[in-house]
C-alpha cells in the first residue's frame, strides 16, 4: 500500500508539468494580456512598450522555459492584473473562502443524499421514493446560479434570515453552500439509490435475507459496502466540479474565493495567477482521488492496489 | 464497519464546518458602504485606465486640481496656478497638507508623482502624460510644470486618473509593489485593509486638509452580480450601489429604503465602419443609409429603457472644447435610406452586412447589436451578428483592425477634452487604421488644436474637425450611456457627472 | 462455477423478457415527453408562431397572455427585446437536445472505452490512464472553451464537442470501478479458463453489469450539459445570439426575476421537464438491461 501511495505521488510530477504546458499554450493562443490591460484606448507603441517590460516579446518557448525555471525554484510569478503582486500570495489568500464554500456544499450534499438515497432504495416504488426523486430532479435541473438567485430573493431579501452576499456574517455560508451543493446532492441520491437497488437484488443478498438476517443488517453490511464504491467515486470526482461550480456561486453571492479569481484571471489572461490556480486545483484533485482509491481498498479488501 | 466509517467521515466533515461559523464582532461606528461591480487591481495610481477603479482611488489620493459637483475645475492640492509661458505653468501648492502617515506634502512629492507617468514608458498612464517634460521645484510649495510645446489641456491632465499625489519618501522606502497594496495619499480616507474582490476597508483621515470626513469608516464592496448588488441595496446592506440595471429601477424606488438617480457617463457607444476598398461601405451612400436606418431614440428606449442620449459625435456634457450641437441629436430617415441604397445599386435584401461586437463588455451590448440588425433589416439590409467574448473580440477583431463591416465599441474620454475624442482618427492612428478614413485636412486641424492655447480659438478648430469626422460617417455614433446609481434614503448625496465616487461629499440625513 | 453463470443468464433473459412486457407508466410518460421535445426541435419552424429573433419593439416584457398586461398573440409573453417567448422556447429545444445528446454520446464513447480497457487490463496502462483522467480534471473548462473560441471562432459544434468530451472522465472512473470489482468475480476467471477472448469477456459480462450506473449517470449528464451551457452563458461565454438556447434565456432572464419572472421561469421549466423525462427513461432502461433486477 505504501509503495502504491508513493508511486502515485511521484506520478503527479509529470502530470503537473504536462498541465502547465497545456495551460501556457492555451492562454497564449487565446488572447493578449497587454491588450486587455490597456483597454480600448491602447496605442501600438504602448502595447509594444508594455510587452517588452513584461518579457512577452520573447519567443514563446523561451517564455515557457523561463516560467518553468522560476516555478521549480518556488517562484510562481507575479500577477499582471494585480500590479505585480506575487501570484501565489494572491491565490492562497482566496483559498480559504472557496474551501469553506465547497466544504459546506459537500456537507449539505452528503447530509441530504445519504438518507435520501437509502430511503428511496428501501421504499422503492412507494411514496418516499417518489418524493425523493422529485426533489432530486429539481436539484439537478436547476442551474446553480438560478437557485442561488432564488434563494437570495426568498431567504435573504424576502425573509431576511440570511445576509444577501459576502462572507462576513456567521451564517453567510449557508445559502451559497446550498446553491452549490444541491445538484451534487441530487446526483448522489440517485446514484446511491441505483447502486443500492442493484446490490439488494443480487443473489447473495436474497440468500442472506432468506436465511433470516434482518434487512437492516443486510443493508448495512453488504449493500452499503458495495454501493459506497460508486458513491465515493463520484464524490472524488465532484471535488473538481464543486470548484468549477463555485465559480458561478461565488459570482452570485460576491463570495471572494478562487472561482471569482479564476474567471477574472482568465479574462485578463493573467498567466501567473491562472497557472497557480490550475496547479493548485490539480494537486487537490489528484490528492482527493488518491484518498478515494485508498478508501476503495479499505472498504472492499478484494480490490488490491499492486 | 462501514457505517462507522461513514459516521466518522461525517463527524470530520462537521468538525471542518464548525469553525467557519465563528464571527468577529463589529464595533459601532459611522460607516458608509459603497458597492460596485468590480474591484481595484491595486492602488498604484499609474497602473490602470478604468474609471470605476479611479472612483475608489479618488478617496485616497488628491489631485492638484479637482472637479467639483458641477464638473468645474477647482483648486485642490494646488491653491492657484498661472501660465508663465507657452510651455510652462506655475502651481502654488497648498501648505500644511498631510499624508496619511503624518508627513507633509511638498513640491518634491508633486515632482515625483507627476514625473513617473511622464517619463516611465512602462507605466500604463504614460501616454496621457508624455507632454510633460519636467516638473521643476521652485521651493517647498511651488512647482513649474514644463511641457513639450504648448499644452492647452494641462489642467485636464493634472485633474484625472494618474495625477494623484503620492509621498516620495514612502515609495522610495517600500517600492511601488508594496505601495500598490498599502497606499498612502492625502485623500479623506486611508486604506486599512484590502481583501481582494471582497472589500476595501478605509478609515476617515482626521487630519485631511479639507477637514475630517463625517464618516469614521468607508467600506468599498465588490459585488459583481447585478441582482445581488440591488438586493444588498434594498435590504440595507450597502448605502450606495452603482450600475443598477434599468429593469430594477422601479423596484429600488419603491423599496422605501433607497432611491435611484441617473448617473451620466462619458462613454459613447459607436459603430466603427470599414470603408476600405472592397467593402460595400466604401460607398458614402451606403454609409449614410446605415446611419439613417438607425433610430437612435428608439434604440435607447428599447434596449436601455430610455436611459441614454442620442449623439452624432463623441460629445458629452462636461468635456472641454467640444461642439455640443452633436449631443442629443440623431438622423433617422428610413425612406431616404432605401433610396440611397438603390442609388448605390442595392435593391431590397441584396446587401448583407455583418455586425461584430463584444458580449458583456458594455451594458446590453448584444441587445444593441440585435436591435440595430432589426433596424437595418427594416430598410432591406440583411444582417448577420457576430458577438464575441471581450478578450476574443479584442484580440481577433478590434486590435488587429479586422473589422468586416460594422463593429460595436464604446469609448470614454478620460482627458475630458475634445482633442482626445477625435485625435485617433488621424491618418496612421488607431481609428483611421480600422475604418480606412484618412484626411490630411482633418489631421492638420487636430494638430493645430493641440498647440492652440486660446480656448475659444481651439474650440472653433476642433468643431471643424468634429464636423469632418461626423460627416465622413467612418464612425456612426449611437448614444451616450447613462447609468443608474442607487442611494440609500439614510444619506444625502448628489452624484457628480464624472463617474467618481467621492465619498467626502456624502452626508448622513437628518 | 459454470452453474452460477448459467443460472444468472437464465434468470437474466427471463427477467428481461418480463420487464419488456411490463412497461412502467413513468417510462411511458418520459418517452412521451422526450418524443414531444424531439418533434418540437425538428418541426420548430412550423410550430413557432414567430421568428424567435425578431423583436416586437412595441411589446417588450409582455407577461403571459393569461396575466394582466398580456398581449394577444404572445402566449407565453415576450422578453426584454419583445421577442416571443413561445417561439424562442421551441427553437431552444434544438440546441438543448443537440448539446445534451451529442455531448453525452461523445463522453460515453470515450469514457466507457477507456474505463473498460483501463480497469480490465490494469497495471501500468491503468495507472497511466487514470493519471490522464486526473490531470484533465484539473484544467478549468472555461479556459479550454475560451481558447477554442479564439482559435476557431464561434462554433456550436465545437462547443458540443468540448463540453461533451470534457466529461468523459466521470464515465471512465465509474466503469473502471465496476470493472475492478467484477474482475474478482468467479465467472470472469471461469471465462478465461474456457479460453474466451478478453474482449468478448468484457462485452458479454462486464458491460451489462456496468450498464446500471452508466445509464443513471448518462441521463444525469444530459441535463448537466444543458445546465453547463446555461452557466457558460451566465459567465459571458457560451453560444452567442442570434442562436437561441434555453441556457442563454435563463441567464438573460436572471436579471428580471423580480420584475418579469416568465423570462427565466419558462426555460427553467423546459429544462426540468426534459431532465424528468430522461430520468424516467433512464430508470426503465436500467431495469431492462440489468439482469439482476427483480421481475
Amino acid at each position: 500500500m505504501m509503495g502504491y501511495i508513493v508511486r502515485r505521488i511521484l506520478q503527479m510530477v509529470p502530470i503537473l508539468i504536462g498541465i502547465t504546458l497545456i495551460v501556457f499554450v492555451l492562454l497564449r493562443v487565446s488572447g493578449d494580456p497587454i491588450l486587455l490591460m490597456l483597454g480600448e484606448e491602447a496605442t501600438p507603441e504602448q502595447v509594444a512598450q508594455l510587452r517588452q517590460a513584461y518579457g512577452l516579446d520573447r519567443p514563446i518557448v523561451e517564455q515557457y522555459l523561463i516560467y518553468m525555471r522560476d516555478l521549480i525554484g518556488g517562484d510562481f510569478g507575479t500577477s499582471l492584473r494585480y500590479n505585480g503582486q506575487p501570484a501565489l500570495e494572491v491565490v492562497l489568500e482566496r483559498l480559504p473562502a472557496t474551501a469553506r464554500l465547497a466544504g459546506m456544499a459537500l456537507l449539505i450534499a452528503i447530509a441530504i443524499s445519504l438518507p435520501a438515497g437509502v430511503i428511496s432504495a428501501i421504499y422503492r416504488g412507494r411514496a418516499p421514493e417518489y418524493i425523493a426523486s422529485f426533489f432530486s430532479v429539481l436539484g439537478q435541473a436547476m442551474p446553480n446560479f438560478w437557485l442561488g438567485i432564488m434563494l437570495i430573493l426568498i431567504f435573504a431579501i424576502g425573509l431576511g434570515w440570511f445576509p444577501v452576499s459576502g462572507q462576513e456574517d456567521r451564517f453567510a455560508v449557508v445559502l451559497p453552500g446550498l446553491a452549490l451543493g444541491a445538484s451534487l446532492a441530487a446526483v448522489l441520491t440517485r446514484l446511491l439509490r441505483s447502486s443500492l437497488i442493484e446490490v439488494l437484488n443480487q443473489d447473495y443478498i436474497r440468500t442472506a435475507r432468506a436465511k433470516g438476517i434482518r434487512p437492516g443488517a443486510v443493508l448495512a453490511r453488504h449493500a452499503m459496502r458495495n454501493a459506497l464504491l460508486s458513491y465515493l467515486t463520484v464524490i472524488g470526482l465532484e471535488a473538481a466540479s464543486l470548484m468549477a461550480g463555485a465559480v458561478v456561486t461565488e459570482q452570485v453571492f460576491a463570495w471572494p474565493g478562487i472561482g471569482l479569481l479564476a474567471i477574472q484571471a482568465i479574462n485578463s489572461r493573467d498567466m501567473a495567477v491562472v497557472q497557480t490556480i490550475v496547479i493548485l486545483a490539480a494537486v487537490i484533485v489528484m490528492v482527493t482521488n488518491l484518498v478515494v482509491d485508498v478508501l476503495y481498498s479499505v472498504i472492499d479488501p478484494r480490490i488490491q492496489h499492486g | 464497519m462501514n457505517i462507522k466509517l461513514l459516521m466518522r467521515t461525517g463527524l470530520v466533515l462537521a468538525a471542518m464546518a464548525l469553525p467557519h461559523l465563528a464571527v468577529p464582532a463589529v464595533a459601532q461606528t459611522r460607516e458608509l458602504v459603497v458597492a460596485q461591480g468590480i474591484d481595484t487591481s491595486g492602488f498604484d495610481p499609474h497602473a490602470h485606465t478604468t474609471a470605476a477603479i479611479e472612483a475608489i482611488h479618488v478617496n485616497i489620493f488628491d489631485y492638484l486640481v479637482m472637479r467639483d459637483g458641477k464638473g468645474e475645475l477647482q483648486p485642490a492640492l494646488a491653491e492657484s496656478w498661472e501660465q508663465v509661458s507657452d510651455t510652462a505653468m506655475r502651481f502654488k501648492l497648498r501648505e500644511g497638507v498631510l499624508f496619511h502617515d503624518g508627513t507633509e506634502m511638498t513640491a518634491e512629492d508633486v515632482k515625483f508623482s507627476l514625473e513617473r507617468p511622464a517619463h516611465d514608458e512602462s507605466v500604463i498612464q504614460h501616454s496621457f502624460y508624455d507632454t510633460i517634460k519636467e516638473v521643476e521645484v521652485v521651493n517647498d510649495h511651488e512647482v513649474i510644470i514644463h511641457t513639450d510645446g504648448p499644452d492647452p489641456i494641462l489642467l485636464n491632465r493634472v485633474s484625472r486618473i494618474g495625477s494623484g499625489i503620492v509621498p516620495k519618501a514612502y515609495v522610495d522606502k517600500v517600492g511601488w509593489e508594496k505601495f500598490a497594496v498599502a497606499p498612502i495619499g492625502t485623500g479623506p480616507f486611508k486604506v486599512v485593509e484590502w481583501r481582494r474582490d471582497d472589500r476595501i476597508i478605509m478609515e476617515g483621515f482626521k487630519e485631511h486638509w479639507r477637514g475630517a470626513p463625517v464618516w469614521d469608516r468607508l467600506i468599498h464592496r465588490t459585488i459583481p452580480e447585478d441582482s445581488t448588488r440591488v438586493g444588498e441595496l434594498i435590504s440595507g446592506g450597502v448605502d450606495i450601489a452603482t450600475n443598477i440595471p434599468s429593469q430594477d429601477k422601479e423596484r429600488v424606488d419603491a423599496s422605501g429604503v433607497a432611491t435611484t438617480k441617473p448617473w451620466p457617463s462619458f462613454r459613447v457607444m459607436e459603430l466603427f465602419v470599414n470603408m476600405k476598398e472592397g467593402s460595400p461601405l466604401a460607398d458614402p451612400r451606403v454609409r449614410e443609409a446605415v446611419e439613417l436606418a438607425i433610430d437612435n431614440r428608439m434604440l435607447i428606449d428599447t434596449v436601455f429603457s430610455g436611459l441614454g442620449t442620442p449623439v452624432r459625435a463623441a460629445v458629452t456634457p462636461g468635456l472641454s472644447a467640444v461642439p455640443m450641437e452633436y449631443h442629443n441629436t440623431f438622423q433617422y430617415d428610413p425612406e431616404r435610406a432605401v433610396e440611397l441604397l438603390k442609388e448605390a445599386g442595392y435593391g431590397p435584401n441584396e446587401l448583407t452586412l455583418k455586425i461584430q461586437g463584444p458580449s458583456g463588455r458594455y451594458p446590453l451590448d448584444v441587445e444593441t447589436m440585435e436591435i440595430i440588425a432589426v433596424m437595418l433589416n427594416a430598410v432591406g439590409i440583411n444582417t448577420t451578428i457576430e458577438a464575441l467574448e471581450w478578450s476574443s473580440y479584442n484580440s481577433r477583431i478590434w486590435t488587429p483592425n479586422n473589422i468586416e463591416h460594422l463593429a460595436l465599441i464604446g469609448h470614454a474620454n478620460s482627458l475630458q477634452d475634445g482633442y482626445h475624442a477625435v485625435q485617433r482618427a488621424r491618418c496612421g492612428l488607431e481609428y483611421s487604421d480600422k475604418t480606412g478614413w484618412c484626411s490630411a485636412e482633418f489631421d492638420e486641424l487636430v494638430e493645430r488644436s493641440a498647440v492652440t492655447v486660446d480656448q475659444e480659438e481651439r474650440a472653433k478648430i476642433l468643431a471643424e474637425a468634429f464636423k469632418m469626422l461626423t460627416d465622413s460617417r467612418s464612425i456612426i455614433y449611437l448614444l451616450q450611456l447613462e447609468n443608474i446609481i442607487g442611494i440609500s434614503d439614510k444619506i444625502e448625496w448628489e452624484p457628480s457627472p464624472d463617474e467618481q465616487l467621492w465619498m467626502y461629499a456624502v452626508k448622513p440625513k437628518g | 462455477m459454470a452453474d452460477r453463470e448459467t443460472i444468472e443468464i437464465g434468470t437474466g433473459s427471463r427477467s428481461m423478457l418480463a420487464t419488456t412486457l411490463r412497461l412502467q407508466p413513468l417510462a411511458v410518460v418520459g418517452m412521451f415527453i422526450l418524443a414531444a421535445f424531439i418533434v418540437m426541435a425538428i418541426l420548430a419552424p412550423y410550430l413557432a408562431p414567430y421568428d424567435p429573433g425578431i423583436p416586437d419593439l412595441r411589446a417588450r416584457l409582455a407577461p403571459p397572455v393569461w396575466l394582466e398586461g398580456g398581449v394577444a398573440g404572445h402566449l407565453l409573453g415576450t422578453d426584454h427585446l419583445g421577442r416571443d417567448m413561445l417561439s424562442r422556447l421551441i427553437y431552444g429545444s434544438r440546441i438543448a437536445l443537440l448539446v445534451g445528446f451529442f455531448g453525452v454520446l461523445c463522453a460515453l464513447a470515450i469514457g466507457v472505452t477507456v474505463g473498460l480497457v483501463s480497469g480490465y487490463v490494469g497495471g501500468k496502462l491503468d495507472a497511466f490512464m487514470m493519471g490522464v483522467v486526473n490531470s484533465l480534471l484539473a484544467i478549468p473548462n472555461t479556459l479550454l472553451y475560451l481558447t477554442v473560441l479564439a482559435v476557431f471562432g464561434q462554433s456550436l459544434f465545437l462547443l458540443i464537442a468540448i463540453i461533451g468530451c470534457i466529461n468523459w472522465t466521470t464515465f471512465a472512473r465509474v466503469v473502471r470501478a465496476e470493472v475492478l470489482t467484477i474482475k474478482t468475480r468467479e465467472f470472469i476467471d471461469a471465462a478465461r479458463t474456457i479460453g474466451q477472448r478478453p474482449a468478448v469477456t468484457l462485452i458479454r459480462h462486464v458491460l451489462p453489469n456496468v450498464m446500471g450506473p452508466i445509464i443513471v449517470i448518462a441521463t444525469m449528464n444530459v441535463a448537466m450539459l444543458i445546465i453547463l451551457e446555461a452557466s457558460l452563458s451566465f459567465l459571458g461565454f457560451g453560444v452567442q445570439p442570434p442562436t437561441v438556447t434555453w441556457g442563454r434565456m435563463l441567464s438573460d432572464g436572471r436579471a428580471y426575476i423580480a420584475t418579469a419572472w416568465w423570462l427565466a421561469a419558462f426555460p427553467g421549466m423546459m429544462i426540468t421537464l426534459l431532465t424528468l423525462s430522461l430520468i424516467f427513461i433512464g430508470d426503465w432502461l436500467r431495469d431492462r438491461f440489468d439482469p439482476r433486477s427483480e421481475p
